[in-house]
């Protein structure tokens, strides 16, 4: 699996297990069905997105936080780059909207390097609510189902329609170093138009003028001179 | 004159750039940011209209809201609004029919299939055909036999969208 992965973070029992069984069908490998108090930080699991154009292995990562503050602080660390970009997908789930954990995601988000879509699942079936507008977060309401007034997919439906148009490939381009540079594109390397004219006028002048061979072969050795950095002679041409 | 027509979702990705002037690449992508910012800050309620100066002097945004997809149009003070919103509604029904239930990834994968929708209908600028008919006849005598859907109901195609007032 060479693809992106789904985060799916949230607080102990706001429901993140829920979603990736109801996601996958399946609980992910490594869950302690015994205690309800283990953490669930840590956990893997994979997921195939399927639409009619493609089919991507998917791997789901389960974190679980206590404060989101540190959290977020540690996933937007230089030391969590490489985390954030293999991640295609933020799932933040909660069962009670807290409007100061919204504002740091979308603090969060907003500061990203290369945007991360984030969806705020609500996982409580009793109450719904209203946050704010952002271009960074999306509330989806979970226990949804069919569509709104205006159309929009609701519920799980919505988050699998937002995995759709995920990228999930590895942009090969943020691998490179910052600090490569490609030859020739070296400013000390290129020619402005003053000095190719310089150049071109120097050849033509070398060509219609008057001298005996011996001399204009002089002068065109020591024009190719000032052209390369070793000394060069007409033996090197053999 | 129509300057350029745009799609783009509610996170501000555009799936469809298509522009009726010279515009320089830079300015093109300043142009679609300001753009999705004015357009994606309006409330359901507010005017599908906006007046702005990004594209060659005065001229108007057009748009309309379809689920989570922004078409929107740039036109000069010559067109007219309510003819352009119309025509909005021409172009995502033929996208509707040809696609059968289009959605955003019909956007991204088939985005050769789109501008051979959208030529049928505007060409330089200027609006070339508004039959709704036409245009779906044209475009899928243009694509692949394999892809072509079948026929569809016009009831069920257009229960699938509703428009944003």
């Amino acid at each position: 699996m060479d693809s992106k992965r789904i985060l799916v973070i949230g607080k102990s029992k706001s429901g993140k297990v829920t979603f990736v069984k109801a996601l996958t069908g399946t609980l992910p490998s490594g869950l302690n069905l015994t205690s309800n108090e283990t953490s669930h930080a840590g956990l893997s699991h994979e997921y195939t997105l399927k639409n009619k154009y493609f089919q991507k292995e998917v791997g789901l990562w389960i974190d679980e936080y206590t404060n989101l503050e540190e959290t977020l602080e540690a996933y937007a660390s230089e030391d969590a780059k490489e985390v954030i970009n293999a991640i295609g997908a933020i799932i933040y789930t909660f069962r009670s909207y807290e409007p100061q954990e919204w504002s740091l995601w979308n603090t969060f988000s907003e500061n990203l390097k290369n945007p991360i879509p984030i969806v705020g699942l609500h996982m409580d079936t009793s109450s719904m609510v209203v946050p704010p507008d952002s271009p960074y977060l999306e509330y989806v309401a979970f226990f949804q189902t069919g569509k709104n007034e205006f159309g929009e997919k609701l519920g799980l439906e919505r988050v699998l329609e937002i995995f759709d148009c995920c990228e999930w490939d590895f942009d090969s381009n943020e691998n490179v170093s910052e600090d490569f540079v490609l030859p020739g594109k070296d400013s000390s390397m290129s020619l402005d138009d003053s000095e190719l004219n310089a150049l071109v006028n120097q050849v033509k002048q070398l060509r219609g003028s008057d001298l005996d061979i011996q001399e204009r072969k002089k002068q065109a050795i020591s024009f190719i001179n000032s052209l390369v950095d070793e000394r060069f002679q007409e033996s090197d041409l053999n | 004159m129509i300057y350029a027509i745009f799609i783009f979702n509610n996170k501000g990705n555009p799936r469809l750039t298509k522009f009726y002037t010279p515009i320089e690449e830079s300015d093109q992508q300043r142009l679609l940011g300001e753009i999705y910012y004015s357009v994606s800050n309006r409330t359901a309620a507010s005017c599908n209209f906006l007046e702005s100066s990004l594209i060659a002097g005065k001229n108007r945004i057009i748009y309309r809201q379809y689920a989570t997809l922004y078409f929107v149009f740039v036109v000069d003070e010559g067109e007219s609004e309510l003819g352009i919103l119309d025509l909005i509604q021409v172009f995502v029904e033929a996208l509707d029919r040809c696609f059968n239930n289009v959605c955003e990834l019909d956007l991204v994968f088939k985005f050769q299939e789109i501008h051979a929708i959208l030529a049928e209908i505007v060409s330089g600028g200027l609006v070339l055909e508004t039959n709704l008919n036409e245009i779906v006849a044209a475009s899928k005598s243009q694509m692949p036999k394999s892809k072509r859907s079948g026929g569809l109901n016009i009831g069920t195609t257009l229960s699938s969208f509703a428009t944003r007032f």
